[in-house]
């Protein structure tokens, strides 16, 4: 059965809510997210996306007016930038840097690589990582595969050689729709032992698929839905003392009423003591030292079997 | 089902739904009396179920019989709306961006409430259907939670099993048609 294919390769072994400690107490893990990608179609982010009047508004005032909520909160996050746009915004993402913020790797254009030669995709990554790392002056820790809307299915965003090619590049964490918090892709997984630690995303705390979705313009505006996605989803990991998310575009988030409702969330987020606000690659170092994959992670072969007479 | 799909070949179609049998019987320590599945009737009756969940003709379980009016089976009426996939799976059966469900739980709780309290005042039914990867997110359980919660603040709310109901419904009311 395709569509089931692949479910069940690897399983973390589950945390309970009362097993799991995040640093110095705290109670709760609040992550964010901030894609700094525009791209419009698989081949990742072109001339002409970054001329259009939304990349142009999210790269400026958008993005300017994101970080102005966020220094009010005093919340930091992990901004997912494409190469090309470090190279082209290198002064900005210093910037975000020096606030705190952290700068991770979004693709070399945020480009589909399903369909890539293992050795085209190699050199790639080792690309992004170097542009990265001359504009930051840190090697990116993190590598961000986030979904766009023209996504038939969101995790083309990856290959099957992505997880091996990022581990032989020293990457310590992932982030895409990987639904758990260790996952393994690739079916060179269970016998190799290799695991890559996921951050985990979902689609409904990313705004980008309630503002104007699917297309501006034909899409619609639903921020009261992902509103009460935020608040309900960091209301049960707070009680639970689990790890809340959320993914946000400063093309998209950073206009007027949409801005004000994110300045209004984080400041009723900001009531609740015992917050760990990390940006992903803390995070990550936290997860790997506390709970590392030896100790954590039960590898198991696919319980896939094919029987005689299947249909699949 | 043993695939998710029935084959349309008889034998195949019957040796689909032994080995389905056989596996949830091994799993639950007795065989299955219902299913989700448009397997045919007869069979379903030789390998011993008694009821269906499929569809929406009827707002409450109601008999389904083949073309010679034998192999009554009930059926438990399900509806999308009262389905959790249908406002939080995103790429659901493979559908283009246009078509995802970007609900939020508070708003879902409400639609299914409304459902709840129109069966209640008319001493009806209401099957629910939920998914673990979808119903099981904090946010969504937190949800559920509140709404059986709700419930249960009515007199005289029966939470059983698809097999109570469907027996329940042949005690008091016995097919017009019964089982060879």
């Amino acid at each position: 059965m395709p569509w089931k294919q692949g479910y069940t390769i690897s399983d973390a072994r589950s945390l309970t809510d009362s097993e799991l400690r995040w640093p110095d107490g705290a109670r709760c893990c609040v992550a964010m997210t901030v894609d700094l990608s525009v791209a419009s179609g698989p081949e990742g982010v072109t001339a002409a996306d970054l001329a259009t009047p939304e990349a142009l508004f999210g790269a400026n005032q958008g993005l300017a007016a994101l970080r102005e909520v966020f220094r009010r909160h005093a919340m930091r996050a992990t901004f997912a930038a494409p190469a090309i746009i470090a190279h082209i915004h290198r002064d900005l993402l210093c910037s975000l840097t020096a606030e705190g913020h952290e700068i991770a790797a979004h693709g070399f254009r945020h480009e589909d690589v399903s369909g890539l030669e293992r050795d085209e995709e190699r050199q790639r990554i080792a690309r992004t990582t170097e542009i990265l790392a001359d504009v930051t002056g840190r090697k990116p820790a993190g590598w961000f595969s986030l979904p766009r809307q023209g996504d038939r299915y969101a995790v083309g965003a990856v290959s099957p050689n992505t997880v091996d090619l990022l581990l032989e590049a020293g990457t310590c964490i992932s982030a895409t729709d990987w639904p758990t918090t260790f996952r393994i892709i690739g079916s060179s997984d269970f016998a190799s032992r290799r695991a890559l630690l996921t951050l985990r995303y979902y689609y409904h705390f990313d705004d980008q698929f309630f503002l104007m979705f699917p297309r501006k313009g034909t899409g619609l505006e639903h921020p009261d839905a992902l509103l009460r996605n935020w608040r309900g989803e960091f209301a049960a990991q707070y009680r639970r003392g689990r790890y809340f998310h959320m993914t946000l575009h400063p093309q998209h988030i950073g206009w007027s009423n949409r801005l004000q409702m994110l300045d209004e969330f984080l400041a009723e987020l900001r009531g609740y003591p015992g917050l760990w606000n990390p940006t992903a690659a803390e995070c990550a170092r936290y997860w790997l030292e506390t709970y590392p994959a030896s100790a954590h992670l039960r590898l198991a072969p696919s319980i896939w079997q094919d029987y005689p007479g299947s249909l699949s | 089902m043993w695939e998710h799909r029935v084959p349309k070949e008889r034998a195949l179609e019957e040796d689909h739904l032994a080995k389905t049998v056989t596996a949830l019987e091994r799993i639950a320590g007795r065989r299955p009396v219902g299913t989700r599945s448009s397997h045919s009737a007869a069979l379903l009756r030789q390998y011993g179920f008694i009821y269906r969940s499929e569809g929406s003709a009827d707002q409450r379980p109601y008999y389904e019989y083949d073309e010679g009016g034998g192999n009554g089976l009930v059926n438990l009426p399900m509806h999308y709306v009262i389905d959790d996939a249908m406002y939080f799976n995103f790429n659901w059966l493979g559908t283009d961006a246009s078509a995802q469900r970007i609900t939020d739980p508070e708003r879902v709780g409400d639609i299914w409430w409304a459902a709840f309290r129109q069966q209640y005042n008319v001493g009806g039914y209401l099957n629910v259907c939920m998914h673990p990867y979808q119903s099981g997110r904090a946010l969504r359980i937190a949800m559920l939670d509140r709404l059986i919660g709700r419930m249960k603040t009515l007199p005289g709310v029966w939470f059983p099993t698809c097999e109570q109901v469907a027996r329940h419904c042949i005690d008091r009311y016995p097919p017009l048609a019964p089982a060879e």
